[in-house]
């Protein structure tokens, strides 16, 4: 059986058990809540409901990947481990999984706008320009999270990604008065971190805006491209990480 | 002989601390082996590192006759300790999915799984979600999913673990239908009673090694120790038992032989026999593997050939294999003398003569 084939199977294994589970009655009612709360009645423009959609979705892929990743985290799944679907697959599957459940959450979203609360003046195509970012920001949500997952990076490397990450995050606390108060050593160092820390999330930054914005126009058409490249490159050394690492376990 | 696993100079630290040094072990083909180890001795270390789940620090590990990286195995099946598993779904389905991760298709796969759920016993609850199963259904739905690719090799980890007595006494003969089918079996444990119920050869794991190794033939062809209740001992025989050696103790109305041999336990018998003592019972007392465990843990048990029949010390495969064999066959011959003197013990009448040592011994 083809590797593909099997990852697949792996993904619709995960959704199974997930549906199942009934834990995607949270996801579902989270999105009706938003579409009742946020959009219906408010008369939004385009940027105004990518706006809302943009942050519903990263929210949702935040739950639902860290609720994946969980039900990927346990040792019975590492039976499937040992079978030919192997560690790539698995890990893989669990992120395919994730981002099914969010796609389907946004979709789900998308419809209910359209037909209870359309945006005025946005069409397909309009649509289209802003969900590609913003989907390609839920992918690179769900492969971070795939690597911070406790089966592929160790404590250590994990604790140092999300550092980075905060960091990256950090201008808000880190700014102005707060900023000026330190020694200017400090300010140095912190800010060349920032920057340093920052870059790889530009492309998510910018994807939001982009999604937002939708305008394609100068060096835009990139952004995509490199929120892809962004998310492939996390993803392989997601798969990297889980393919050395042990995965022991005690009895319980 | 063919070794179904050949593991050697195997070492390995967790978090820091080592668990597996020097550890080295050899499983031949078509054998149960237990390895039992307390808690947190690197028992279930040693099965990951074989499935690749764990990579070791140094060593070599060859299974099925192919070294072990961090690839999958083919032919290996694996029983994890009790696990919920995926509790939303029947076990019919959990094992159509598994069959399926494992290459199997069609008219093929549902008749494994059919096959499998009948040879667990699990046949006519294959559709009830998993999270209705008890721990022995769990344990018997762990043992069909590590059946389904029809293995060479079985690898059970704590298979009797979380089950009560009752539950474990109706798991074993299901497990020990593996053994009919031929397939090797590797199984780590922390009771010695379910290695002496279930394994052909056990190895007790300690301090990161297998410190001691035995055969389970072995522990049953002789007792350990013997006391033999007595009428009378006059000091005349006393003085004859005790130049058979120092392990034939003479107390008050009792013969203790420790450790017994089935050759000594023929002298002294011989002797009280010909000296027409009154012999009012023999306790052979079996000293189960508990107690060889217990004492392999707390360092009190240093293996002896010579001694004791029953340790094989470390060798290369072939001749801890041959070595045991003829250990065994020894040791069975002898015993059959022990028995057929035993047996002439009991038709002995009072006041009759002993039976001629040459024609009892061709018994």
């Amino acid at each position: 059986m083809q590797p593909a084939a099997l990852f697949t199977q792996f993904t619709r294994f995960t959704l199974m058990e997930y549906l199942r589970s009934g834990r995607v009655l949270i996801e579902l009612s989270a999105t009706v809540a938003m579409f009742l709360a946020a959009i219906r009645g408010r008369a939004l423009d385009a940027e105004g409901f990518f706006a809302n959609a943009a942050l519903f979705s990263l929210v949702a892929a935040l739950y639902t990947g860290s609720t994946i990743i969980g039900l990927g985290d346990r040792p019975h799944g590492y039976l499937l481990v040992i079978r030919p679907l192997g560690r790539t697959g698995y890990l893989v599957g669990l992120y395919s999984a994730i981002l099914i459940v969010v796609v389907v959450c946004y979709a789900l979203l998308c419809l209910l706008t359209a037909i209870a609360a359309p945006v005025e003046g946005m069409g397909v195509r309009g649509w289209l320009a802003g969900s590609v970012p913003l989907l390609l920001n839920v992918a690179l949500l769900s492969a971070l999270l795939s690597l911070l997952a406790p089966f592929v990076l160790p404590p250590a490397w994990r604790l140092a990604v999300l550092a980075l990450v905060a960091l990256a995050f950090s201008s808000s606390l880190l700014g102005g008065a707060t900023l000026q108060s330190l020694p200017t050593a400090a300010v140095l160092v912190l800010e060349a971190l920032r920057t340093v820390s920052g870059a790889p999330l530009m492309p998510a930054f910018a994807g939001y805006a982009l999604s937002v914005s939708r305008d394609y126009s100068g060096v835009a058409p990139l952004i995509p491209l490199a929120q892809l490249t962004l998310t492939t490159g996390m993803l392989a050394i997601a798969v990297y990480s889980f393919n050395r690492r042990d995965l022991a376990f005690d009895a319980p | 002989m063919t070794l179904a696993i050949d593991i050697d100079q195997l070492k390995k630290s967790v978090a820091g601390m080592p668990v597996l040094q020097e550890f080295a072990l050899q499983v031949p083909a078509h054998l149960s082996y237990g390895l039992l180890g307390p808690a947190r001795s690197g028992k279930s270390l040693v099965l990951q590192i074989i499935l690749g789940l764990v990579r070791p620090d140094r060593g070599m590990v060859t299974v099925l006759g192919h070294r072990v990286t961090h690839r999958r195995l083919e032919h290996v099946g694996y029983v994890p300790p009790r696990q919920p598993y995926h509790p939303h779904i029947t076990g019919r389905e959990y094992l159509l999915e598994l069959g399926a991760f494992s290459g199997l298709r069609g008219a093929l796969l549902q008749r494994r799984v059919d096959d499998q759920l009948d040879a667990v016993e699990l046949a006519d609850d294959g559709d009830a979600p998993i999270f209705m199963y008890s721990r022995l259904m769990l344990q018997r739905l762990g043992l069909a999913q590590a059946l389904l690719n029809d293995p060479e090799l079985m690898l059970l980890d704590e298979p009797f673990g979380g089950l009560n007595a009752d539950e474990a006494a109706q798991l074993l003969p299901t497990l020990q239908r593996l053994r009919s089918r031929g397939i090797t079996t590797l199984a780590v444990t922390r009771a010695p009673a379910f290695a002496e119920a279930f394994c052909d050869r056990v190895g007790i794991l300690a301090d990161g090694r297998v410190a001691a190794e035995f055969t389970i033939a072995g522990l049953h062809d002789v007792g350990q120790s013997v006391t033999i209740h007595l009428g009378g001992l006059p000091p005349a025989v006393r003085g004859t038992l005790r130049t058979l050696g120092p392990a034939v103790r003479c107390e008050d109305l009792r013969v203790t032989i420790e450790p017994n041999t089935a050759e000594l336990q023929a002298e002294v018998l011989r002797t009280l026999l010909d000296a027409r003592v009154p012999i009012l019972s023999l306790d052979g007392q079996r000293r189960p593997l508990e107690e060889l465990y217990r004492r392999v843990l707390s360092h009190d048990y240093v293996p002896s050939r010579r001694s004791d029949p029953r340790a094989t010390p470390i060798e290369t495969p072939v001749e801890a294999r041959s070595a045991a064999a003829r250990a065994r066959r020894a040791a069975l011959r002898a015993a059959n003398r022990g028995e057929t003197l035993l047996r002439d013990l009991i038709q002995r009448t009072p006041g009759s003569p002993p039976d001629d040592p040459a024609t009892r011994d061709q018994g």
